[in-house]
């Protein structure tokens, strides 16, 4: 026998199934060209020069590791799709005299050929596209672009070992399948699994059960923090409902409306209802499996599409003013004077002038808050306090009036309180003995910066003066020791100028401190954060840009899959269906008439996962809104009009793939034996 | 009266690229009476499937006419033959051709529900023949819950209920054990005797021997037909068997 033997009769093989591996090949391809690509990123030294890309790395590290252990499911999914095509044709070798290691040498062939070409394909689409890729990424996160044609050496040699090592594992699982099938097996085993799906109710109400709950938690939850810590559980018992009920609940519907006689027996109803049962056995889990995967295209690119456009927003609650100055530690009166000071003189050595300014001094205190009862304890571990944990921000009546268009007067024991998020009706508040009678809500407090937590509630309370502020202090800090928090002392100014004299500004300031700081002694430095809006806008701009790339190219990743998801399915439908289509028509049923019904049932089973994917979506809205507030972007008109596009793409997108593959399905079924 | 008409039907087939052709059948006529029980019997290769698929209206003759109830079947438009097919003819084939996602009744029902009857109507229809052919336990199971003889069953019962004028059945008994294939004539001649039109295709001269009369079919055309008359089934299967002697020792001289 020629020594080339195994290695043409593969080729020939793979030729043949070119309609089987074609997509699978392509798929390979494409992931195996964007694992590449993160992982260049991911070590990228044009990328790692530049500032404030330290968080983009790691979100890109994040991301090599998801699309490999997605590489690694996917291509397990369509590498056991396409055995189970192909057993007949291995059985039918096998009858014709091939032993199974002859079989096993040709699948070693087969396989060879793939990984060759996956690989060399993927690294060399991976590293044309790469430079391309760069470029959109450093366009969205508005950074520079300081380099030229680059190839990532660790990048191919990682991607290479680790798609030698799938293939080595996918082509043992399938070597382990033959030996262990006989011949008759191999001949059959496409035609198995006809049998009627039983109804499995307890799967399907754990269904229910598991899928309203995760909504519900979704729905239920207000604060981000729970949002976040529950979100995960929230996924988990969707993930789970969602496979329940796609494989349980879909067949225990269709065999009720099955049951329903006058309903059942009617043309339309009859061969659909029929063919969804018996597709919906073969399909649910790919189904589920698309749904799922469409889920997470859309909340990922909508969530990170809406933080990307909402930058200004966030940058705006979060810096409401220009440029802001903190002062902490408790300064005294003539260390403010002397930051405003430096402040002044920095704005006059850049012939900048000061528009407008706000100035406050506030203490920040964190407390358990239960009805009046006002709880400073330090947390302890296994200890937790009644009430709930709120921000509590005291600033003078002085700082108040200046601010204010309605100047108050203020006893010793009385405060004003304005609620940022929280309770209000109570009369007085009681600060571990302290009392305060609350003497009015106010309404008109609007300081900027103050509402830039909205993580927990927070009550802004005015007390007379500096005395009663240090009282509290000193309350605060008994309570809490060495990690008592300090009375903060802050400036927000809106500065002319251009944004890089802004910048240059805020460095001239920051010298400035450095050098009132120079020999002074401990105590008597001040320690000062200057913030440039500009300045953290570009940082911002890094971090979401970051995420909005990540999320388009996961997006695109799991939209590959979704899609090869589709034109497996369709074409395993289509040999399957090929044999009901032609009885169907000796007995009576014009062809057109056939392919309406096959239509109708193929658009129904395939838009059954985008629809539930939306549910899902809508579902999940409120709580990735929330989750949205972790990064104070709070705009949902924006995030619902993001979602809405994102859906809406995607939707066409879906309805493009649908088409196609539905093409590639009707062929099939069209061929004449 | 004659329910089917075959005159001078030609069936040419022409190969994809043009070029070849190849004659399938060269020029067949005869006609079926109401009630009849007719076999077509032949060699692979001879023409009896394309006929029966001309029959059934799924192929079209080259030349020459069919008409079935007086209705030529060449001059239905495409969207007339499914309805057509559904309302006069009932099929019956070799290898069943059951669904394997409806169970029994359903499989039967299924030309009905295509017409668009209601579910009384067929549950009315369906009772009797389910009773006469014995099917009436295995109607809530699925095909592949069956035996072969049961399968056929369900197969003619479904080719019964649209009552149809001519029942067609390809090789009925090809695929099925000597026992089912015997109990499978037997109900044939019951449902004939009943008033029934059948039209068969067989190999099997056991198959034939059942029918009133045979037909011979040889390279395309009607070669010879007998008639079973008065006789018994085993005089009807001496008769086919010299035919088909006669038929491949004889035929060798014409070549």
């Amino acid at each position: 026998m020629s020594k080339f033997f195994y290695g043409r009769l593969a080729f020939s093989n793979l030729k043949k199934n070119g309609r089987l591996y074609l997509p699978y090949i392509l798929a390979a391809v494409g992931i195996g060209a964007m694992y590449y690509i993160m992982i260049a990123l991911t070590g990228d030294q044009g990328i790692e020069k530049m500032p404030g890309t330290g968080e983009l790395q790691m979100i890109m590290g994040l991301g090599c590791v998801i699309i490999m252990i997605f590489a690694v499911i996917f291509l397990f999914y369509t590498n056991s799709f396409l055995m189970k095509r192909r057993k007949k044709e291995f059985g039918l070798f096998h009858i014709l005299g091939m032993e199974k290691r002859h079989i096993g040498k040709m699948m070693f062939w087969e396989t060879c050929m793939v990984a060759f070409i996956s690989i060399v394909g993927g690294l060399g689409t991976g590293i044309i596209l790469y430079k391309l890729v760069v470029l959109a990424l450093l366009r969205i996160t508005g950074l520079e672009v300081p380099f030229g044609f680059t190839v990532s050496v660790s990048g191919i040699v990682n991607m290479a070992v680790c798609f030698f090592a799938i293939f080595t594992v996918t082509l043992l699982y399938n070597m382990f399948q033959v030996q262990r099938a006989n011949a008759i097996e191999l001949l059959h085993s496409a035609s198995q699994g006809e049998k009627e799906p039983k109804t499995r109710w307890i799967m399907a109400i754990f269904g229910v059960l598991t899928l309203g709950s995760g909504y519900g938690i979704a729905i239920v939850i207000e604060s981000p923090v729970e949002a976040l810590l529950m979100f995960f559980l929230a996924v988990l018992l969707v993930v789970v409902g969602t496979y329940c009920l796609f494989t349980a609940g879909s067949i225990a519907v269709l065999k009720m409306m099955r049951r329903n006689k006058k309903y059942y027996y009617q043309t339309k109803h009859f061969i659909s209802v029929s063919g969804m049962i018996y597709r919906m056995k073969q399909n649910a889990v790919g189904l589920a499996n698309i749904c799922i995967l469409s889920t997470m295209v859309l909340v990922m690119v909508s969530g990170t599409v809406s933080l990307y456009a909402g930058v200004d927003d966030i940058m705006n609650s979060r810096y409401p003013r220009d440029i802001s100055i903190t002062g902490y530690d408790d300064m005294t009166k003539d260390q403010k004077t002397d930051v405003k000071g430096m402040f002044q003189q920095a704005l006059e050595e850049c012939s900048l002038a000061l528009e407008e300014s706000v100035e406050y001094t506030t203490l920040n205190i964190a407390a358990y808050k239960s009805g009046e009862n006002i709880m400073i304890i330090p947390q302890k571990e296994n200890v937790f306090p009644e009430g709930e944990l709120c921000i509590f921000e005291f600033i003078t009546l002085e700082e108040y009036n200046r601010v204010s268009e309605t100047p108050k007067e203020l006893a010793e024991d009385e405060a004003l309180v304005s609620v940022r998020q929280g309770e209000k009706g109570d009369t007085a508040y009681n600060f571990n003995g302290r009392t305060f009678q609350i003497k009015e809500y106010v309404e008109d407090l609007d300081l900027e910066g103050m509402d830039s937590n909205v993580i927990y509630d927070g009550y802004f309370i005015v007390v007379k003066d500096d005395k009663v502020l240090q009282e509290i202090n000193e309350i605060q800090k008994e309570a809490y020791q060495d990690r008592a928090s300090t009375a903060n002392y802050s400036i927000y100014a809106d500065i002319s100028g251009s944004e890089e004299q802004r910048k240059e500004c805020v460095e001239r300031l920051n010298d400035l401190v450095e050098a009132y700081n120079q020999g002074k002694g401990e105590g008597e430095t001040v320690v000062v954060r200057i913030d440039a809006r500009a300045k953290q806008r570009e940082n911002f701009l890094v971090f979401c840009g970051g995420f909005l790339f990540l999320g388009v190219f996961l997006g695109f990743v799991f939209l590959m899959a979704t899609v090869l998801i589709i034109y497996y399915k369709q074409v395993s439908e289509g040999y399957e269906d090929k044999g009901r289509f032609e009885i169907m028509q000796k007995v009576g049923m014009s062809p057109k008439e056939v392919k309406a019904s096959i239509r109708s049932q193929v658009l129904k089973v395939f838009f059954l996962p985008l629809v539930m994917a939306c549910i899902h979506l809508a579902m999940a809205f409120p709580m990735i809104n929330r989750l949205l507030l972790l990064f104070n972007m709070r705009n949902p008109s924006l995030f619902a009009i993001c979602t809405v596009i994102t859906v809406g793409v995607f939707g066409v997108i879906y309805g493009i793939v649908f088409g196609i593959t539905a093409k590639a399905y009707y062929r099939i079924v069209g061929e004449h034996r | 009266m004659a329910i089917l008409e075959v005159n001078n039907v030609k069936k040419v087939y022409t190969t994809r690229f043009g070029g070849n052709q190849v004659q399938a059948l060269t020029d067949v006529s005869f006609s079926v009476e109401k009630g009849e029980y007719v076999a077509i019997m032949g060699e692979s290769g001879s023409g009896k499937t394309t006929l029966l698929n001309i029959l059934a209206a799924l192929d079209k003759a080259t030349s020459g006419l069919v008409l079935l109830n007086g209705k030529n079947l060449s001059t239905l438009r495409d969207s007339q033959v499914s309805a057509f097919r559904r309302e006069n003819l009932g099929f019956v084939f070799q290898d069943f051709n059951l669904l394997d996602n409806f169970n029994i009744q359903d499989n039967i029902f299924l030309p009905l529900v295509l017409a668009g009857k209601n579910y009384n109507e067929m549950r009315v229809r369906l009772m009797p023949i389910a009773e006469s052919l014995g099917i009436k336990p295995i109607l809530g199971k699925y095909p592949y819950e069956v035996s072969g003889g049961q399968k056929q069953r369900a197969a003619v019962a479904r080719a019964l209920i649209t009552n149809p004028q001519l029942i067609l059945a390809d090789e009925p008994t090809g695929a099925l054990d000597s026992k089912a294939a015997e109990s499978l004539l037997s109900q044939f001649q019951e449902i004939n005797g009943a008033g029934q039109t059948i039209l068969m295709v067989t190999h099997s001269t056991k198959a034939a021997s059942r029918a009133k009369r045979v037909l011979f079919i040889k390279d395309g055309q009607v070669f010879h037909q007998i008639y079973k008359g008065s006789g018994t089934d085993e005089e009807m299967y001496q008769k086919i068997s010299d035919t088909l002697t006669v038929i491949t020792t004889g035929g060798g001289q014409h070549e």
